[in-house]
């Protein structure tokens, strides 16, 4: 967040000490539990979101609006799916991708999520007024700052640099997309930043394919170190790991009891998941705690906890409607590297014909919309990154005086001062031009959020050098 | 920060003005040494409009202006919600370029005009390259303090851009100041679109009225066809292969020294620059600012003696013309000049 506009500078990354400690937890909901809502809100949003043909960038602001969120809030006191539905509302209109409040809804009733029944329980009496109403508590939560970096295009950047065997190159880029993908059900968004997870994760199904980044562009001369040393100083292979391990127990922790029998189960509401959500709303039922549900979602209710706790206004569901939790992925050990592609959403087809630019192993997700290509017409992203003495050389003739000259008492400039000199008390001739503002960044999209970084946190170069 | 303490923060002074999206209100900032903002409360409508939550329109202007600090763009200084609404706390800006244009006793010297159309391009060249396009630049959208500093304001159409390839809606800009391509149903487009209308607000600034006022989008295209000529393939190749390509009769272009015939060649030839009709020949803004026009005398106009209308000179709590008195009557917020102050209700 600018620090110019709040009086508190926002920080959005956490110590996993503070992110063990959350809300939920002095709520009395138990690590794992919260570990559990929070994968099933970010699988919800993954789920729904995919079937609304929404862009990845839109799931993954989603569900970083959704973990930030329960960083000031409890599970208790608002349901993981109603908030997730609301984030991705919210993300939709975010991203330039809005879907109408009545079609997310159609879209969740469509996919059986939530049940028919359990309506009422997430989203109170009147679903669209409280999803209103989410989202306003949202806004404020997440300190209306809207705009996200995710992983996902600095590994494309990263990958684009690599030089090697294309084929091997694309498949490991395509792996490391579905880890990002992944990592949202995780809180890896709450501790590092993107780029961040994106070295680890690049590095990690660099090791799972046994694929060896020898070679990159802008690689300096008997250079020893790895290649990320030019994208972030300083990375440890401790850091590194301890990324990778959590993704990694995700895996293995996705389905406490449960062995994966299809890695494509998550999303849909075969017998099968049926079969197996009943399983778990029989283990869930004695743990969580019953609560009564309150008007607007409140507490944490239940919805795939019918027979232990009654949903007010309604009917307990059949048990064959209870179905309601996404089933978790497959499992695969750590020593077992996941089956790709793993649950959340499938590896992105071919390239689009009218990114020409792309690199060629590039693993376009559905909708990508490249960054890398050309930069657009009339603009050079290097002019502004370096303007030098004298960047600005005088007009090609000496100028004639002009012919109001003499109405005006200030004396022109004797030399060409860049414009924007005059706005800096007087004009001051010589004085090379120093452009009052950051360079472009170096990916097309943002100015870097630096003032999010913490302190503690890795340096991020900004430069490519 | 809580909203509790938001809701207090801002003493409002006067109600400034109601857009389609959100009600204007001047007000004090207590805990900022009483300096004076603007706060714009989005309606959020009747319920049947509010089906799908904030709008969009706001949200991009909470997310853009977030991220962006110059001296030529609006600041957003704080945003808040409370229970139903979200506002905007924004710069304070005396008045705007529409209302200095069209206040026929000010006198604009080409100093003025340089200042004016120099701060624009400097705001412009940062929006550009921090990757945004504004979509909807015009003089009402150039706001100006009693310092003289320019700033352009409402980024509700504003958008990241640089995604090659991203199809954006033709539909932007104020039909007076929509560059030929727009008008012509392009769905890729560039930072030329911004530069059309700075070209359109700069000839504004020299005649005091607009430029090319068109009043539907085919005429548009003809009142600038009628100024700047029919395209030809060598003036604007391949303008045939755009959507929505109409054939005009063929005209021949008006040198612009003879529409602007006051103006000095290196004005003329700024003019010339941002008002291609090919997009790819269109200056860009910093292209702009390296132009002659801009280091020749006159040096652009400092702040202060900028001219500034009437209304903006006036103390606040003085009585304003008869359209504020229709506004009070209109809106029971404001309970008119005598009241007591009172706290902004959110």
């Amino acid at each position: 967040m600018c620090s110019r506009c709040h009086t508190t500078m926002e920080d959005w990354y956490w110590d996993v000490s503070d992110i063990k400690n959350s809300p939920s937890f002095k709520a009395g909901i138990d690590n794992l539990t919260e570990t559990r809502y929070r994968t099933e809100g970010a699988k919800f949003i993954s789920t729904i979101g995919q079937q609304l043909k929404l862009r990845y960038v839109t799931l993954a602001t989603g569900t970083v609006y959704f973990h930030r969120f329960y960083m000031y809030h409890s599970f208790k006191e608002f349901h993981r799916y109603a908030i997730a539905s609301a984030c991705l509302f919210l993300a939709g209109k975010v991203e330039e991708t809005p879907k109408k409040a009545r079609d997310l809804f159609k879209q969740i009733s469509l996919s059986g999520l939530i049940t028919d029944q359990a309506m009422a329980t997430v989203f109170g009496d009147d679903p669209k007024e409280s999803l209103m109403t989410l989202e306003r508590i949202i806004l404020k939560t997440i300190k209306f700052d809207l705009q996200v970096d995710h992983p996902y295009k600095f590994m494309l950047k990263y990958a684009k640099s690599f030089i090697g065997d294309r084929a091997r190159i694309e498949k490991v880029v395509q792996m490391g997309w579905t880890f990002i993908n992944d990592s949202l059900c995780t809180t890896l968004c709450l501790q590092w930043e993107p780029e961040i997870i994106a070295i680890s994760l690049m590095d990690l199904s660099c090791r799972i394919s046994k694929y060896e980044i020898t070679d990159w562009t802008g690689k300096p001369e008997g250079h020893k170190g790895k290649w990320w040393d030019q994208f972030v100083a300083d990375v440890s292979m401790e850091l590194l790991e301890s990324i990778c391990h959590q993704v990694l127990d995700f895996y293995s922790n996705a389905a406490p009891g449960q062995q994966a029998k299809s890695s494509s189960s998550s999303t849909s509401t075969s017998k099968a998941a049926t079969a197996e959500s009943n399983k778990r709303t029989a283990s869930d039922g004695s743990s969580a705690p019953a609560q009564p549900a309150s008007k607007v979602a409140r507490t944490d209710p239940v919805v795939s906890q019918s027979q232990t706790v009654q949903p007010t206004a309604t009917a307990p569901a059949p048990a064959s409607q209870t179905a309601t939790y996404p089933p978790v992925a497959p499992a695969p050990t750590y020593h077992q590297p996941p089956a790709y592609p793993p649950q959340s959403q499938p590896p992105p087809p071919g390239l689009p014909t009218s990114a020409p630019s792309l690199p060629p192993y590039g693993p376009p997700p559905p909708g990508y919309a490249p960054m890398y290509a050309a930069p657009p017409p009339q603009m050079s992203v290097t002019s502004a990154q370096a303007a030098p003495p004298g960047a600005y050389p005088p007009p090609p003739h000496p100028p004639p005086p002009h012919p109001a000259a003499h109405y005006y008492s200030q004396p022109p400039p004797t030399a060409p001062v860049h414009p924007s000199l005059y706005y800096s008390q007087a004009p001051r001739p010589g004085v090379p031009y120093q452009p009052g503002y950051p360079p472009p960044p170096h990916m097309p999209h943002y100015p870097q959020p630096a003032a999010r970084r913490r302190e503690s946190s890795l340096k991020v170069l900004t430069n490519n050098q | 920060m809580e909203s509790s303490q938001s809701s207090k923060r801002y003493e409002k002074i006067e109600f400034l003005g109601e857009g389609q999206f959100a009600t204007v209100y001047k007000a004090k900032d207590l805990e900022d040494n009483d300096a004076i903002v603007a706060v714009k409360k989005i309606k959020l409508g009747r319920r049947s409009e509010a089906a799908d939550g904030i709008n969009r329109t706001a949200l991009r202007e909470i997310k853009l202006l977030q991220e962006l600090n110059h001296p030529n763009i609006i600041s957003l200084r704080n945003v808040f919600g409370q229970k139903s609404n979200v506002s905007l706390v924004m710069d304070f800006m005396d008045t705007d370029l529409e209302i200095i244009i069209r206040d026929k006793s000010l006198i604009l010297t080409p100093a003025n005009i340089k200042s004016y159309i120099l701060q624009t391009l400097l705001g412009c060249e940062y929006l550009h390259n921090s990757w945004i396009l504004h979509r909807d630049l015009k003089p009402n959208n150039l706001l100006i303090n009693k310092s003289g500093t320019l700033k352009i304001g409402d980024f509700g159409l504003a958008k990241f851009y640089g995604s090659p390839g991203r199809q954006y809606t033709h539909q932007v800009v104020t039909r007076w100041y929509r560059a030929p391509e727009l008008l012509y149903g392009a769905r890729i487009y560039s930072t030329g679109v911004d530069i059309w209308a700075c070209g359109c607000i700069l000839a504004e600034l020299l005649l005091r009225n607009p430029f090319l006022p068109g009043e539907t989008d085919i005429e548009q295209l003809s009142t600038i066809f009628s100024a700047l000529g029919t395209p030809t393939e060598q003036t604007w190749p391949n303008v045939k292969e755009l959507p929505d390509y109409l054939e005009f009769k063929p005209i021949q272009a008006t040198p612009l020294d003879q529409i602007f015939s006051a103006a000095g060649y290196d004005l003329i030839a700024l003019l010339n620059s941002m008002m291609q009709l090919d997009p790819l020949r269109r200056c860009s803004a910093t292209q702009a600012l390296k132009m002659p026009y801009f280091s020749n005398s006159p040096a652009p106009s400092q702040g202060s003696e900028l001219p500034l209308p009437k209304s903006a000179k006036e103390p606040a709590n003085e009585s304003r013309p008869n359209k504020s008195a229709k506004r009070r009557k209109m809106d029971p917020l404001d309970g008119g000049e005598d009241s007591i102050k009172k706290f902004l209700k959110f």
